[in-house]
């Protein structure tokens, strides 16, 4: 087995170290790292949308890629600032400050040696078992860029010395960092997805997501989608490899000890300073106090007998043998012997164990009555024996346990005596004056009926609307529509148009339905009994058709 | 004459190029694309039935 310091921190470890480091990381250095990561995202969408639609798109090309170029390079600056200020916060060492000559080295550096990773990431990734070197390769350039003095093939060789380490550690990092990765996309496409929802929902606002469900397969959607998702991970990927990078190279500067110690020098002082802040007198208190014992001073017996109690408990007994458990007479039994004497003792544990909290209540009142100034009974037959009064109240719980259990078996399976039907309530008539009315809150049937009765009535309004709820329940029983609150009614228009394509003739009569409807419902158009009969005839052919 | 100060930009200046002409080929890429397949509706050229 390799020594840990050869095999390097596990990846998960090292996913744990990058959360914290990056929980540490002050908000200027995120500043840093969204200076760089927000232009190039939104040039790239742009680019991306551009070119997917843009009538004159191929014209823009030429300065659109040079535009996206710098922005790149700008990115990857940005990004080799950031991790550098990890790996120092990481190393505990003093960062000198960020002046211009230091950002245009890293510059250099990132514009020399990236652009070839736009080419090598991908055929890697056809080719697959060299991506993760490749990737943990980029990675590196852009944490060491500041490392490399402004030398780029020093950056180079850097970068590939610490790609070539623990490959079994990075790849294991790659596999936690995709599927953080994959769960990251996931959550920017529903977000992505949701957000004009909402918007419709609070505003009203149409967008092609809710006009068109289907623009979720539109390439600028799932561009958008991958490039949040990689931007809300990047953070955490360059925390990572600073770590490795930090990991890696303290094998030849030991730079990991130095980070400790200066954590151990930080450590003393403050412990110092606490000391001084509290003053003479926590120094008097550290000296050794004289043996007297204090007043209500343990039994030595009674100390024994916790100590033995909690070395029995299973937090320390699991790595015993098992034979300690046995008593030595216990060794000559038989298996069957042996089991029920186990059991035996399994049960007076537990019995033990229950009888506990009414020990300590029966304690807990003689203290009390010994308080009150009724001096504590000490002869024996005016003492509360709390043995037998636990074992009474044991049995007496045995007792009522048994009886309840004996009561539910009987109702479980004694012979159900006829009883007598109660009355079946009738179905809720739905108020159809009410705004919200779904259309499953009655059968087809019932919602002809209570149109019918409303017509009988004279609320022909009312019973237009049943007939509409009606025709609804009709389309919804046929699986043609899916009834749901928040659909309009040229949802569900929408919804018979794609659902019954083969059969154009419906969706025309229930257009025809739901534009009679509108005219009266949402509409100031009077219904007349003559309207009243059409509109029920043509859901009864929408019914039949 | 000492031309060593000029390696830096001149690589600095490839990678540029490099990294133009990637992101040219991407955008060619993507002009030569279908618009079937930005809108997300290639898969109706699909003989399904």
């Amino acid at each position: 087995m390799k020594p840990a310091r050869q095999a390097g921190p596990p990846a998960l470890e090292l996913i744990e170290n990058a959360v914290h480091l990056l929980r540490r990381t002050p908000a200027f250095d995120f500043l840093i790292w969204f200076a760089g990561a927000a232009p190039f995202t939104v040039a790239l969408l742009y680019f991306w949308a551009e070119m997917s639609r843009a009538a004159f798109a191929e014209a823009r090309l030429f300065t659109a890629a040079w535009g996206l170029t710098f922005l790149f390079v700008w990115l990857k600056t940005c990004q080799s600032v950031f991790a550098a200020r990890l790996l120092a916060r990481a190393s505990a060492a003093d960062d000198a400050p960020w002046t211009l000559q230091r950002w245009l080295r890293v510059l250099v550096i990132q514009a020399v040696l990236q652009p070839v990773v736009l080419f090598l990431l991908p055929v890697a990734l056809l080719v697959t078992v060299p991506f993760a070197w490749v990737f943990a390769w980029s990675q590196n350039v852009v944490v060491l860029a500041d490392r490399a003095a402004g030398r780029s093939g020093e950056c180079l060789r850097l970068a590939w010395r610490q790609c070539r380490l623990w490959p079994g550690q990075n790849h294991s990092l790659l596999s936690y960092l995709s599927v953080a990765g994959f769960v990251a996309v996931l959550n920017a496409g529903i977000a992505v997805y949701h957000l004009p929802h909402l918007l419709k929902m609070l505003l009203g606002v149409e967008t092609r997501l809710t006009l068109s469900p289907g623009a979720l397969l539109n390439s600028t959607f799932i561009a958008v989608t991958i490039a949040l998702g990689l931007l809300a991970l990047d953070p955490l990927v360059k925390a990572a490899y600073a770590l490795r990078c930090f990991h890696g190279q303290s094998r030849n500067n030991g730079e990991d000890l130095r980070a400790r110690l200066q954590w151990l020098r930080r450590l003393t002082l403050l412990a110092g300073l606490v000391l001084f802040c509290l003053g003479p007198n926590s120094v008097r208190a550290a000296e050794p106090v004289p043996a007297t014992p204090p007043p209500g001073t343990i039994e030595h017996g009674h100390l024994d007998r916790a100590i033995t109690e909690v070395l029995r408990g299973a937090s320390y007994t699991w790595r015993e043998p098992r034979d300690w458990q046995l008593e030595e007479p216990t060794k000559h039994l038989s298996w069957l012997e042996r089991l029920f004497k186990n059991i035996d003792q399994s049960l007076k544990r537990a019995m033990d164990s229950l009888k506990a909290p009414f020990k300590r209540l029966t304690d807990w009142l003689d203290q009390i009555f010994a308080k009150k100034g009724r001096p504590a009974p000490t002869t024996p037959k005016f003492s509360l024996n709390a043995g037998a009064l636990v074992e009474f109240l044991m049995w007496l719980l045995v007792v009522v346990v048994a009886g309840i259990l004996v009561w539910f078996a009987f109702r479980v399976w004694r012979p159900h005596a006829p009883t007598e039907e109660a009355p079946a309530a009738g179905p809720v008539v739905p108020d159809l004056h009410a705004e919200f009315v779904a259309a499953d809150q009655l059968p087809e049937d019932g919602w002809l009926a209570l149109a019918t009765r409303l017509m009988d009535e004279g609320d022909l309004r009312l019973a237009l609307r049943a007939f509409y709820l009606a025709a609804l329940a009709h389309l919804a029983r046929r699986e043609l529509i899916r009834l749901a609150k928040f659909k309009s009614n040229r949802d569900y228009e929408g919804e018979l148009r794609r659902r019954a394509r083969a059969r154009p003739e419906l969706a025309l009569t229930f257009a025809g339905t739901v534009r009679e409807f509108d005219r009266v419902w949402y509409g100031s158009h009077e219904v007349d009994p003559q309207g009243i009969l059409a509109f029920a005839t043509q859901v009864e052919e929408l019914c039949r058709a | 004459m000492e031309l060593g100060w000029l390696v830096n930009p001149l690589l600095a200046g490839a990678g540029l190029v490099t990294a133009w002409l990637f992101f040219y080929a991407l955008g060619t890429m993507l002009l030569w694309l279908p618009s079937e397949w930005h809108d997300g509706t290639i898969w109706k050229r699909l003989p399904l039935e």
